[in-house]
């Protein structure tokens, strides 16, 4: 059915995350913590052609397309700036702003050209694409760990498990101040490809799925599951959930997790679909492509354990080609 | 009638007189305290009242009156006793108020109420339990006497309120006399209104009642009602006003507390035991069973709490507002379950405060999250402007670059391409290559930026070359002996700049400043290219390879030898060789006989990125900007690497738009060239990344122009044992460990990258045991024998000959007694040989010879069993590390290190003024020449050693290691004469200045201090950045604070260690520290403080400062270097202020040079 492939690199360190085009659906954004941003093809054969590779001066936490042509990117790190790339040409084109401590999450909201930084400084700045200059910078109660966008949303998963929905055109306050669903910290949160709730996962093997709507009625449709659990004797070792990824097109969704399988949830039917076990390591980041056909998989070390070896061997970039239904939902046929 | 009685004699023994309530006869305590005199007339006159009482108590039953024997007895105990009965009166009170207790007929006596009142006063350790148990047998129910002192004992424990129901109760009985009981309500009343009740007061009005009697049984676990106020035993002491009422009774006795008490016979065995636990426990073990409903209440009641326990409650709480999707959860039973992810990290802060991301962690981890980019942003920002600014001055050297490289690239067939002008935003790009301190490349624009440009072709534009001659080298020496140069001087040119660079590598401080990197951050480039050279993927892989072994293997990779040379040479190679410029072969002809000239720091002034990048980019990151000069060594044609810088330009000839580059990490860029040019291919160079050609030539510039500037650079602390190990390949990358593990330090040892017996003074004889020790002891011990013991004839003293004899020393006495480590005085026999030796090799620029002074005919023998290495080579390093810098002076020499396979002897300095402890004791000692009135030394003298201390502890710590063990007795006094003819007496010291230097001109650098016993010193470098020691050893008021509290600890050993050291000179005492009150919140770093106080005229500001500093040293890390210690700043700061103060006031009185003179005088006349 599927086919999986490892695409060789010579990432040095830990990835941060994968992306893929928006315009292209081989062309793969790599984030990486040796402190570079690529472009990699990731259908070149067994040569796992680098078509771009920009070095940053510091590990790179996230970064992103900017734009839909994919040509543009912006990153930020643990050297504190909102980094903006021209991938054509291989360059850093500017530095956007400036937070006061690492930026931790990226994100581009394509309907109003906007770029978003979230730091452990706990603040949030917004960019405008167009012109590359920040718009506004906004503070919030915890440091940020993740951020999803989807049509005017905004969705800023933080510490102490809050999280707060942003409308982006009125971004004075939070559209929604919510407490996570899960018990432990949030990991990452991405938001549904039709704009009507996000998944938040924690780094205690579970993933909660919410709704923006505030209305009772959608409210009692969310619901949290438990994952990325792996027996051990009679105990059960929880790993964390680094990673979802909401397919384009049928809405159904991927999590890796740290005990390092990536598992397709349909998370209408509430069922799983597939399981894929056996990457050599924590899943750090993933991403479907444009056209949903093929999800990008990287495999690290993830530290939920505190621990590291150097250099890190199981430093991988994998590719999965679905199959024609594989992630398609049960529910629709 | 009597004689007035004498009052005098009560008023003398008034304070042996205990108060009674109802007051004493004065004739009866006059006559007691008179007899008590006549003591044995007292005892036998006691012992036989006491008999006729016990007698009359014996057939106290068939009295009419029981209770009257008791009365009278008690009675006598008390005049008798004036200081109070103790056991007797205890006992007495005892039987007789248990006697009665459940007599209905003494119920409401008020005599027999009186008994208990004073047994309550003075011997209950519960009062208000004691009240209770009345209460509860109803004794004195019906006495106001009950109610007013119950109610007044509350009042005294601030519990007004239960006070104030006390006494209503006590007149709702009509307790006679009710007048007074009244009376005394009215006036507690006015009392209560004077200052009303404090809203936090026990104030509920059943409670105490109830309380009371639940109250009892707890004072037996837990001796108090956990509500009351602390009520102290001596309580009872405030008896006279207390007992009053029995309100427990009322409100508690009559329903479930009465018939829950337990059978008099119990309460008996209660009253029984009230001094001792054990009683008391075992009737807390019965007391339950009557309480039985109760109890089990409130043993339920936590049970349902359990069912809070999280586990069980998560996916309850869960599930109620989320439905399981059946997926994961199907039905099975709830199996255990164990989060894999380090909870205790990313939790680390606590509750209330933001978790810690895993990305977080990991930076934490490695070192990155504190670092200050936004200096790195403004040095940034500085450095490009002043790049601009230079780039005018340079043009004309440009130029003669360019047509000098155009010559050699076509040679090379390889095509030079002009860059174009860099867009201002390229150049703000910092590239992670950009970390290393550049290369002055006399072009910064148009130059190509190739990384792996030739280091001769450096020197080819390299303005500023000196010739390698004494002179030249005496020049660099004095510059890197210049003190500190700010930053900002940076912009001036030339050798300046140069040095200033260096001398910021000294301090190790690599942070922000624009070009400095500390070398041992060099070092890790340097390490990693190594290590991607030889494909080795473990960091301490490399640091085991041995020199040669390297050096070799560079030849076959491609790696230059002098950037293997490099590593192993010190600070001081710091040259150019002009001829170089022309003639590049010279270069390893001098490396080859390791004389070889030492670049000076070559800065590049043009694109220099930030250095702090470095950090960032510490271990792993991939592009390094290492000094990629490949096909250096090995390749009969030098100049092939002045191909290198071309090979840009070669690679992106290749056909097709994305043509291949070498990628910039210096991992993979080594092997890459010789792959294009060279038919040396590695598997990974093949597939590296391809770049478009669209890219910008800025940005590549940035990109490869750093690195042959590494390769310039001269790894001034590139000690042999720190040039393997940067920060990313600590040797120990343990997060915390006890670095006098001796399992840590043979590894550090063993991962030397020049072995320790390459060390020159290093005679390994470890095959052969030496035996030399016994002959030693038996000498030592006839010669310190005395009386009887000692022998009739004296040894010989031995003579150890070492090296087949080629080195011997004569013992001469013990002057040292560690646990393991005695130290010897001994005579070196070949002391006169050293002198020519030693001049060989300055000329010979052999760098081992640093810091090994000149030999003395007395030197010290340290005879190490069990063996360790550890010492000599720490104090050699320390050396090293020093170089010339002025603090060397105050560090022990370690001449010679001879090790057997049973022992070892290590051959340092002596100094014969002794310690500073010596110097402190004699201060001490009324004896003694030194003596001063205060017991303790001179201020100023205190100070002047303090500065010394400071100096040489900044110096070291500035360069990575830590001593250790710092106390009085590892610092000797060096006082050493100053002038052309130091040995003769008359001339002594004549050109000693009176006023003191700083700066240790006018013979003050002759003065000062050695610290010795560098046993626990510890290289910083060998361990993480983030590291914390965590001592294993019992520690004790003179280990700092960190060690005691079982935290991790680095420097702060060493401050500690200082500070203690100076308490000792100022106070003559060890040191004693303490907490800062008031500033120890719970969360907040504890402040500490010495205990001691200072002398009103003493300069308290600086010597607070100092201590607040060096005991807190946690608390002034914001000024340092990235914000982390060694707070080398903050002591610099200290030191320069007590130098100004030794400056202004050392010629008042005696003047410093007097005291110094005067100590000098003691401790010789001592010896």
């Amino acid at each position: 059915m599927s086919n999986n492939y490892e695409i060789p690199t010579t990432i040095s360190d830990a990835i941060s995350s994968v992306n893929y085009s928006p315009s292209a659906p081989t062309t793969l954004l790599v984030s990486s913590w040796d402190q570079t941003l690529r472009l990699i093809d990731t259908h070149a054969g067994t040569s796992g052609r680098e078509l771009v590779r920009v070095d940053a001066s510091a590990p790179v936490l996230d970064a992103c397309f900017a734009g839909q042509d994919g040509t543009k990117a912006v990153a930020g790190g643990l050297d504190q700036g909102v980094k903006y790339f021209d991938l054509s040409r291989s360059t850093q084109t500017a530095t956007l702003s400036t937070h006061s401590s690492a930026v931790k999450s990226v994100a581009y909201n394509n309907d109003l050209s906007t770029i978003i930084s979230g730091s452990w400084d706990r603040s949030l700045h917004l960019h405008d694409a167009r012109t590359s200059s920040q718009t506004s910078s906004h503070t919030l109660p915890h440091k940020i760990f993740s951020l999803s966008t989807i049509t005017n949303k905004l969705v800023v998963a933080m510490a102490s498990r809050s999280i707060h929905i942003y409308d982006l055109r009125s971004m004075s306050e939070p559209l929604q101040r919510r407490e996570s669903s899960l018990k432990f910290m949030t990991r990452t949160v991405r938001c549904m490809p039709n704009g009507e709730g996000y998944a938040s996962s924690s780094i205690e093997g579970r993933v909660a799925v919410e709704f923006f709507d505030p209305s009772k009625e959608s409210q009692s449709r969310k619901y949290a599951f438990k994952c990325h659990r792996q027996p051990d004797g009679d105990v059960d070792v929880v790993y964390p959930v680094n990673a979802l990824a909401f397919h384009p097109t049928y809405g159904t969704f991927a999590s890796g997790g740290g005990d390092g399988v990536v598992a397709l949830w349909d998370g209408v039917a509430k069922r799983r679909l597939k399981q894929y076990p056996g990457y050599p390591a924590s899943i750090a980041a993933m991403g479907f492509s444009n056209n949903g056909r093929y999800l990008a998989i990287a495999s690290c070390n993830g530290f939920e354990d505190g621990k590291e070896t150097v250099p890190n061997p199981e430093n991988k970039l994998f590719v999965r080609e679905m199959g024609e239904n594989e992630a398609k939902p049960k529910s629709m046929g | 009638m009597a004689d007035p009685v004498q009052l005098s004699v009560i008023e003398a023994q008034k304070e042996n007189i205990i108060a009674l309530p109802g007051g004493r006869s004065a004739r009866a305590l006059a006559q007691s305290i008179l007899a008590a005199e006549d003591t044995e007339t007292q005892n036998l006159e006691h012992a036989a009242a006491r008999e006729a009482f016990e007698n009359e108590l014996k057939t106290a039953d068939e009295l009419d009156d029981p209770l009257d024997p008791f009365l009278r007895y008690v009675r006598w105990i008390q005049e008798t006793y004036t200081a109070g009965g103790g056991r007797l009166l205890e006992k007495t009170l005892y039987r007789a108020t248990h006697k009665f207790e459940d007599s209905a007929e003494f119920k409401n006596d008020a005599r027999y109420l009186r008994l208990w009142m004073t047994w309550i006063q003075q011997f209950s350790d519960a009062p208000r339990e004691s009240f209770a148990f009345l209460a509860r047998k109803g004794i004195g129910a019906g006495l106001a006497l009950y109610y007013e002192e119950f109610a007044a004992y509350l009042e005294s424990q601030n519990r007004r309120a239960q006070a104030e129901e006390i006494y209503e109760m006590g007149i709702q009985r009509n307790a006679r006399p009710v007048e007074r009981l009244r009376r005394k309500y009215d006036e507690f009343a006015a009392r209560l209104a004077a200052n009303p009740p404090d809203l936090n007061e026990p104030s509920s009005p059943a409670v105490p009642i109830v309380r009371a009697a639940l109250g009892e049984r707890r004072t037996e676990t837990e001796t108090r009602d956990p509500q009351a106020p602390v009520q102290g035993f001596g309580a009872e002491g405030q008896a006279p006003q207390k007992k009053k009422n029995k309100m427990m009774i009322f409100s508690d006795a009559p329903g479930a507390a009465a018939p829950a008490l337990p059978a008099p016979s119990e309460r008996d065995g209660g009253w029984d035991s009230i001094a001792t636990l054990a009683e008391r426990k075992k009737e807390n073990v019965d007391a339950p069973r009557p309480w039985a409903g109760e109890i089990l209440k409130q043993e339920g009641a936590p049970a349902p709490k359990k069912g809070k326990l999280q586990i069980f409650r998560d996916p309850a709480a869960f599930q109620s507002h989320y439905q399981e999707p059946s997926l994961s959860q199907s039905g099975k039973p709830r199996r255990r379950e164990t989060v894999f992810a380090a909870l205790e990290l990313v939790y680390m802060h606590g509750e209330g405060h933001d978790e810690c991301d895993f990305d977080e962690l990991r930076a934490r981890s490695r070192g990155l999250l504190n670092i200050d980019w936004s200096e790195i942003r403004r040095e940034d920002e500085r450095r490009r402007q002043r790049q601009q600014h230079l780039d005018r001055d340079r043009a004309r050297a440009q130029q003669e670059d360019d047509m000098m490289m155009d010559m050699l690239g076509s040679r090379h067939a390889v095509v030079e391409k002009e860059p174009e002008e860099v867009p201002d935003e390229n150049a703000k790009f910092v590239t992670k290559s950009t970390t290393v301190t550049l290369a002055l490349s006399s072009s910064p624009k148009a130059k190509p930026k190739k990384k792996r440009r030739s280091m001769a072709m450096q020197l080819s534009t390299e303005p500023t070359m000196t010739m390698h001659t004494r002179a030249a080298n005496d020049e660099i020496y004095s510059i890197f002996n210049q003190p500190f140069v700010a930053q900002d001087d940076f912009a001036s040119q030339g050798k300046k700049q140069e040095s200033s660079d260096e001398d910021e590598e000294d301090d190790g401080e690599r942070t922000d400043t624009m070009y400095s990197q500390g070398s041992r951050a060099a070092n890790d480039e340097r390490t990693d290219m190594l290590r991607g050279a030889f494909g080795e993927d473990e960091d301490t892989g490399f640091t085991a390879i041995d020199v040669d072994t390297l050096r070799q293997r560079a030849q076959e990779e491609g790696v230059p030898v002098e950037e293997l040379d490099r590593m192993h040479l010190d600070n001081e190679d710091a040259m150019v060789d002009d001829t170089m410029d022309e003639e590049p072969h010279t270069i390893y002809n001098h490396r080859g006989s390791r004389q070889l000239p030492f670049m000076t720091p070559i800065v590049e002034q043009t694109e220099s990125l930030p250095p702090s990048t470095l950090r960032g980019a510490r271990g792993r990151r991939k592009s390094t900007t290492t000094p990629c000069k490949p096909g250096r060594t090995g390749r009969d044609d030098a100049l092939i690497d002045l191909s290198s810088p071309f090979q840009d330009e070669n690679d992106k000839a290749l056909p097709g738009n994305n043509g291949k580059m070498a990628v910039f990490s210096d991992k993979e860029n080594i092997p890459e060239i010789p792959s294009e040019k060279h038919q040396r291919s590695k598997p990974t160079e093949t597939s590296l990344i391809s770049f478009e050609d669209l890219e910008p030539r800025g940005g590549a510039k940035e990109d490869r122009k750093p690195a042959p500037s590494n390769a310039l650079q001269p790894k001034k602390q590139a000690a042999p044992s720190s040039s393997a190990k940067g920060s990313s390949g600590a040797t120990i990358d343990d997060a915390q460990c006890n670095p006098m593990d001796p399992a840590v330090r043979d590894m550090i040892i063993s991962k030397l990258s020049e072995p320790l017996t390459s060390f020159k003074g290093f005679y390994d004889n470890s095959s052969q045991p030496s035996k030399r020790s016994d002959g030693i002891r038996k000498y030592i011990r006839a010669i310190t024998a005395t009386g009887k013991d000692a022998p009739k004839v004296i040894p010989s003293q031995p003579v150890i000959g070492l090296e087949n004899g080629e080195i011997s020393y004569t013992i001469r006495k013990e002057i040292g007694k560690g646990a393991f480590a005695p130290v010897y005085l001994a005579e070196n026999n070949m002391a006169g040989m050293y002198d020519d030796e030693n001049g060989e090799e300055e000329t010979a620029g052999e760098t081992a010879t640093i810091g090994i002074s000149k030999r003395c005919e007395l030197e010290a023998i340290k005879m190490e069993t069990p063996i360790s290495t550890w010492e000599f080579y720490i104090t050699r390093l320390a050396h090293q590390r020093l170089g010339n810098h002025r603090a060397t002076q105050s560090l022990v020499n370690a001449h010679e290190f001879h090790l057997f396979k049973d022992e070892a002897f290590l051959v340092i300095d002596y100094f014969a003024q002794g310690t500073l402890l010596d110097l402190v004791n004699a201060t001490a000692s009324p004896n003694n020449s030194l003596h001063t009135q205060s017991g303790a030394m001179e201020e100023i003298l205190v100070m002047f050693f303090a500065v010394e201390l400071l100096r040489t502890v900044e110096a070291l710590h500035s360069r990575g290691i830590l001593h250790g063990d710092l106390k009085a007795d590892n610092c000797l006094l060096r006082l050493q004469p100053v002038g052309a003819n130091g040995n003769n007496p008359n001339e002594k010291d004549s050109e000693w200045g009176s006023a003191y230097d700083p700066e240790g001109e006018n013979g003050w650098n002759k003065k000062g201090l050695v610290l010795i016993d560098f046993g626990r010193g510890v290289d910083m470098h060998n361990f993480r950045k983030d590291v914390g020691f965590l001592a294993d050893w019992k520690t004790d008021k003179q280990d700092c604070p960190e060690m005691r509290e079982m935290r991790p600890w680095t420097y702060q050993i060493d401050y500690y260690g200082v500070a203690a050291v100076v308490h000792s000179m100022l106070f003559g005492k060890y040191i004693e520290t303490t907490t800062v009150s008031g500033d120890n919140a719970p969360g907040r770093p504890k402040r500490y403080r010495i205990v001691s106080g200072m002398k009103r005229y003493w300069q308290g500001e600086i010597w607070n400062e100092m201590f607040d500093l060096l005991l807190n040293p946690g608390m002034f890390v914001d000024g340092e270097e990235g914000g982390v210690m060694p707070v080398t700043k903050g002591v610099r700061a200290v030191r320069q202020k007590m130098e100004e103060w030794i400056v202004a006031n050392c010629e008042r009185g005696v003047g410093l040079k007097g005291w110094l003179r005067k100590v000098e005088d003691g401790v010789k006349r001592r010896r």
